[in-house]
């Protein structure tokens, strides 16, 4: 991106692929010393590739009922726009080895790919904490909470005093030939998740 | 001299958290084969990496089997000489 700070493309309005709200309600969360990434050559914005280190893998966390939510927020500072990122997502369970994975999630950092419900896009799916990662910030568990019915509701966000310099990366990644789909990224995912 | 190690399109990061910097344009040879020594688990960013120093007896074999299927030619071919 040689020129950053000069606008080349408008937006029309159209109806072919009306944005719609809210993310699927699947999250996959991988540490963030055991993926590399691959970005495009022209644009940082787009990974268009994930390998994991020998042993190690992506992991899936499930809900339902469209409880899963992503945000992300320009904060404007002195050398440049940052962007702040969270995720809220919840656990439909209770037990120790949630526990352990809550506990994990709050030491180490984590980078997270949602997936949009809005899907007829080149950034239907997005990576969070690409470059600072994400760490667990708030683990809220209330026993007798009719809305998760004493499940956790949990929130990633950056670490503190840290920022991403760019907004969600886009994921994109081709298959062995031709062009990068929604469907060749998902499997692409799917294939690094533990067996 | 052309290049053994072909990266993938695209800037990879190497090791988890670095900058992705690499790119097949400034990655020598020399340079890939230390961080695959380094980092295995990136063999699978590369199109292409040469495969005789992983088997360099099965080369050696071949090239054996191709001389002696030269020199039975050759021996054919000097027969057919003789007794035209």
């Amino acid at each position: 991106m040689s020129i950053y700070n000069k606008i080349n493309a408008g937006f029309s309005l159209g109806t072919d692929a009306p944005v719609t709200a809210g993310i699927e309600d699947v999250i996959y969360i991988f540490n963030q010393g055991d993926v590399t990434l691959t970005y495009d050559t022209t644009n940082p914005l787009i990974v268009t590739g994930l390998t994991a280190a020998t042993g190690t893998n992506i992991y899936k966390f499930e809900g339902t009922n469209n409880s899963f939510n992503t945000s992300s927020k320009l904060a404007k500072t002195s050398v440049g726009p940052r962007y702040t990122e969270e995720i809220d997502f919840n656990i439909a369970g209770f037990s120790v080895d949630i526990k352990a994975q809550l506990m994990a999630m709050g030491y180490g950092r984590v980078c997270a790919i949602a997936v949009n419900n809005f899907n007829s896009s080149d950034t239907a799916i997005e990576l969070f904490g690409a470059v600072n990662g994400l760490i667990l910030t708030d683990a809220e568990r209330s026993a007798a909470d009719e809305t998760v019915d004493g499940g956790y509701k949990l929130k990633l966000t950056n670490p503190d005093k840290l920022r991403e310099p760019y907004p969600p990366r886009a994921v994109s990644i081709p298959p062995t030939t031709g062009a990068a789909t929604y469907a060749s990224t998902i499997a692409a995912i799917e294939a690094l998740l533990a067996s | 001299m052309s290049k053994k190690y072909i990266l993938k399109p695209g800037r990879h990061q190497f090791a988890p958290r670095s900058p992705a910097i690499h790119t097949n344009d400034n990655l020598a040879d020399e340079d890939a084969e230390w961080y695959l020594q380094k980092y295995p688990h990136i063999a699978s960013l590369f199109e292409a990496i040469p495969t005789e120093e992983i088997h360099p007896a099965e080369s050696d074999e071949k090239s054996v089997q191709s001389l002696k299927i030269g020199a039975i030619q050759n021996n054919n071919n000097e027969d057919l000489f003789t007794t035209n």
